[in-house]
């Protein structure tokens, strides 16, 4: 790895609302620059707008990557772009949503010294423009965490700092919203989980997450969709066995 | 117009009747609830009469009734009324409990009876109600200046075992609540003085100087407030939701001999601003419901008794509080989230009340169920899983512990699971073999949402590692299938087995081959019926078997004739000279067409009818139909053989639509002509060689032309009924019905 981070922003059709995103990028990416993390940053487009193309092109800065793909699977675009990620950990961004700007100096922090397996989520999603909700992520490790209920709903969304061999290790699984399976980030946690990756949450941090009525997770939950079958999915896999003993 | 008296308060609390609203409200005596405040907060509302007198309905008028949307009605009917309304006093002199319970009310004073008594104060007793019931009796004192023993001696008629001497004063004292000061009357009937009759006892004041909350300014102010011991009824309810542990964990401060949190809390504990308990911080309530500043009370207390269902309220647990606080005060938080408003002032918005969430919680409730059901699956694999609505007498609960059975046979009983899904009904479960597992899911899931049902069904084929899933009119699984057929389908085979339909009054067709079908006609592998006539309608309405394109093959529709079982049992058939009579055995449900069978007996008065059964469906009695004498009505049957014992000329069946019922394979195997109507599948083992098939359900000549044939002439009767029994015995065999299971299977690869 010739860094120790990459930043990787996918766009679609945000058009301006990728503005004030980017800043937010760029601005984490400074402070950890500044914190003497070498960082290497690439912009990435799934069926862009021209807008959006254009406020990308915008902000395209010192960027070692700006590629548009045509998949219109954010899946798909994740793990074509992180397998060319030169950075030990790879941190993903949503083109409306934002970093706190000390956000990838906190994760890297947290992260110095954890075993290889350890994920790095915000301890907290604070929700905005149409929902009023602060998501509170759940460490694995934690009393809290049950991997029953990670059946049924999801404790962490996909704006993490992990290790990249882990994305390489595991992909996100293909999204098909028309046979009824989309929640390629849910999958993808219970993928790593079963593999025995641990979610961890950086205590005191936040991001930033725009909730529109036409978000995908909308979209997914009224379309009826599922996750896809996965490991977790198995009741005879060895992790309930081991909760059952810690239990 | 002139604005209207404003309503005495003393006036209220005479109008208003506590006794009997705590009568009708249980829920608001339950919850220790001041029934004045209640019914002014929200009873008025909710159309809780404040009075057994009082119908807001007939005493206020239509102007005074559109007021009662803003005011309570009582106070509307009282406004403008003065103490002596001769109107009010008439209605409320008709109420001598209520008037007796408020003076006794406004005399006894909870707190003074509480300190008096510490023993009841420390087992958590409601003081009002441990005087009415115990205390009087045990000579504790209603009110310090009431001497029991003294008005007994004044009163020597009383006895003080029988009857209350504190009530009794009131009573005749004339007591009443707002009147005369009860001690004067004391002093004037007595002589004796309210000082020298109450016994000594000191007050502890407790005070606090903590500082809690902030002003409207921000700053943080202390407060000071006299601190009195709380009644009964409010350390009572408190208690139900108070965490002893949690509040002697998270105050290490406090002094080691303190025996009861509970008390520290609701004296001393919620000025410091001490949390009752995780699930509540008193500083935030405090601080998000400013209104109840001007108004020191405990807030869990006023949370316990009104806030909870005050939707303009908030509540949060200790640590929701920790993090809201955080993105309010000052520090690294709030910091973050004042640069992400800078980058876009979006992320203020909504302008709601912010709320934490997480999955924990939100998800928990099925996450229990789904937890439940893995641990009760304890790591077994199932490659079949046979899901039928629940285990009690029908048709389908029996077609599906036949249909189990033989996948036993012909694949390992230990990878097939029963699961009952819509209720806990399992009366008959024993029609299943012993060596099939089963699982009663409904009651796993009967608390969660018809979503959360569905994927928590789905959580355990997948669970399971179910191959196929055979639905024998599970509702769930309907539901299931028709919100992710699609995904199910992909990921195992989907068979479903149909019966017949049911018809409307008017004679349309309803039910799961017809609407439930509609909406999930493509995510069925195999659909199987219980008779040819029913295929062929599903095959000829969907194009299964004759339209496929890739991607959608289409359901194999398979007729399975459900194998009749042979019990032994054997019918005498009537002679020739025998008196003449006909069995007739169903359901009197708009189904079996009980008014045709009362028409058929009607056009055939030489004939008995003996009648079995009873409605399942509806409230039918036969007497309903106005029978005709030849009617006998024999109530149900336990057995065949009890039945048959009677020797019969034939069994009569009548229906408007069916698809192949289980009573003529009975009594087909039994040898008892039968004469039925060409409906569903009855046509598959009835024609004119094996009993008399009635081309039009509604034919009454042709039902007693084939009476007259089957009573006239018994040897060609039983003929036919010896002819139907070895076609039975051949078409519905076991063997047969299990061949084609077994076809079905390796044609789907299970």
């Amino acid at each position: 790895m010739s860094c120790d981070l990459t930043c990787i922003i996918t766009g679609h059709r945000e058009g301006r609302l990728a503005v004030a995103s980017l800043r937010s990028f760029w601005a984490a990416i400074d402070a950890a620059r500044a914190a003497g993390h070498a960082v290497e940053a690439r912009l990435v487009l799934d069926r862009p707008n021209p807008l959006t193309h254009a406020v990308f092109e915008a902000h395209r800065k010192d960027a070692v990557a700006f590629e548009a793909y045509d998949h219109g699977d954010q899946g798909k675009v994740r793990n074509e772009a992180v397998a060319k990620a030169n950075g030990r950990y790879t941190a993903f961004l949503d083109a409306d949503d934002l970093w706190s700007e000390d956000w990838l100096v906190q994760a890297l922090d947290f992260l110095d010294g954890a075993p290889e397996t350890h994920i790095a989520h915000p301890a907290y999603n604070y929700f905005f423009e149409q929902q009023a909700t602060i998501f509170c992520h759940v460490d694995q490790e934690s009393d809290a965490f049950r991997p029953d209920l990670l059946r049924i709903a999801n404790y962490w969304d996909a704006l993490c700092v992990c290790p990249t061999a882990i994305y390489h290790e595991i992909p996100f699984c293909d999204r098909d919203i028309e046979a009824g399976y989309a929640y390629e980030d849910w999958v993808w946690n219970c993928e790593t989980v079963a593999a025995g990756k641990f979610h961890k949450v950086v205590p005191e941090s936040v991001l930033f997450k725009r909730r529109q009525n036409n978000s995908q997770t909308i979209r997914a939950s009224a379309s009826k969709s599922l996750g896809r079958r996965n490991p977790l999915t198995d009741y005879t896999h060895p992790i309930y066995e081991r909760s059952a003993t810690e239990g | 117009m002139s604005k209207a008296e404003p309503v005495n308060e003393t006036l209220l609390r005479r109008a208003f009747d506590g006794a009997y609203y705590l009568s009708q409200n249980p829920d608001v005596a339950i919850a220790g609830l001041d029934p004045l405040d209640h019914y002014m907060a929200s009873g008025w509302r909710e159309g809780r009469p404040p009075a057994p007198w009082f119908d807001a309905a007939t005493l206020l008028s239509p102007q005074q009734r559109r007021r009662t949307r803003q005011d309570p009605a009582l106070l509307v009917f009282l406004e403008g009324k003065s103490a002596d309304d001769p109107t009010l006093e008439g209605r409320l002199a008709e109420q001598p409990l209520g008037k007796l319970t408020a003076a006794f009310d406004s005399v006894f004073d909870p707190v003074s009876y509480l300190e008096q008594n510490p023993d009841v104060a420390g087992h958590g007793m409601d003081a009002r109600e441990h005087y009415l019931k115990a205390g009087w009796r045990e000579g504790r004192r209603a009110a310090l200046w009431f001497d029991a023993e003294q008005w007994c001696g004044l009163n020597p008629d009383l006895d003080p075992v029988a009857v209350n001497p504190f009530l009794h004063f009131i009573s005749h004292a004339g007591i009443e609540a707002g009147g005369e000061d009860p001690q004067e009357k004391w002093l004037h009937l007595t002589g004796i003085s309210a000082e020298s009759s109450a016994p000594q006892y000191v007050t502890l004041p407790m005070v606090s100087t903590a500082e809690i909350g902030d002003d409207e300014a921000g700053a943080r102010r202390p407060i000071v407030v006299e601190a009195r011991l709380p009644r009964s009824a409010d350390l009572d309810l408190m208690r139900a939701h108070f965490d002893p542990d949690y509040y002697r964990a998270t105050n290490p401060d406090l002094p080691a001999n303190i025996t009861d949190p509970l008390l520290h809390f609701a004296t001393v504990g919620w000025i410091e601003g001490r949390d009752p308990c995780a699930e509540f911080s008193v500083s935030f309530y405090l601080k998000e419901n400013r209104d109840l500043a001007s108004n020191p009370a405990n807030p869990f207390l006023d949370f316990l008794r009104h806030g909870h269902r005050e939707h303009w309220r908030r509540a949060v647990s200790v640590r929701e509080a920790q993090i809201l606080n955080s993105f309010s005060e000052p520090g690294a938080m709030k910091d973050r989230l004042d640069a992400a408003k800078a980058l876009d002032p979006m992320v203020a918005m909504p302008p709601e009340k912010r709320m934490t969430t997480s999955p924990t919680l939100s998800a928990k409730a099925p996450a229990d169920a789904v937890e439940a059901i893995r641990e009760a699956l304890g790591g077994r694999r199932y490659r079949y899983i046979v899901a039928v609505p629940h285990v009690r007498m029908s048709g389908a609960s029996r077609v599906a512990s036949i249909f189990a059975t033989a996948l036993a046979r012909v694949r390992r009983p230990q990878d097939i699971l029963v699961i009952t899904t819509d209720s806990s009904e399992a009366e008959y479960i024993g029609w299943f073999p012993d060596e099939i597992d089963r699982l009663n899911l409904s009651t796993l899931i009967e608390h969660l949402s018809e979503e959360q049902r569905q994927r928590a069904l789905i959580d355990l084929l997948r669970g399971c590692g179910a191959q196929a899933v055979i639905n024998v009119n599970s509702r769930l699984m309907w539901e299931t299938l028709e919100a992710f057929g699609r995904q199910l389908a992909s990921e195992m085979k989907v068979v479903t087995y149909l019966f017949t339909w049911d018809e409307t009054p008017d004679g349309d067709r309803v039910g799961y081959p017809i609407q439930w079908l509609r909406h999930t006609c493509n995510h069925h592998h195999v659909l199987l019926t219980d008779t040819k006539a029913l295929a062929r309608d599903v095959s000829e309405r969907f194009g299964y078997g004759v339209i496929n394109a890739e991607g959608a093959e289409g359901a194999e529709v398979l007729a399975l004739h459900t194998p009749a079982s042979d019990s032994g049992v054997r019918a005498v058939v009537a002679g020739r000279n025998a008196p003449k009579r006909v069995l007739w055995a169903g359901r009197f449900d708009r189904q079996k067409r009980v008014d045709i069978l009362v028409e058929i007996a009607r056009a055939n008065p030489q004939i008995t009818f003996d009648v079995y059964g009873k409605a399942v469906l509806s409230e039918a009695r036969l007497p309903d139909f106005d029978p005709p004498e030849n009617i006998i009505e024999k109530g149900t049957y336990s057995t065949l053989q009890e039945v048959l014992e009677t020797p019969y000329s034939a069994f009569l069946y009548t229906a408007q639509w069916d698809g192949l019922p289980t009573i003529l394979l009975d009594m087909a195997a039994a040898r008892l002509p039968i004469i039925a109507p060409d409906l569903g599948g009855i046509g598959e083992m009835l024609d004119d060689s094996t009993g008399w098939l009635i081309e039009d359900f509604t034919d009454i000549d042709a039902y007693t032309k084939a009476l007259k044939q089957a009573t006239a002439d018994p040897a060609g009767a039983r003929e036919k009924a010896d002819a139907l029994a070895e076609r039975v015995a051949a078409t519905f065999a076991e063997s047969r019905y299990e061949a084609e299971i077994e076809g079905m299977l390796k044609r789907h690869e299970l």
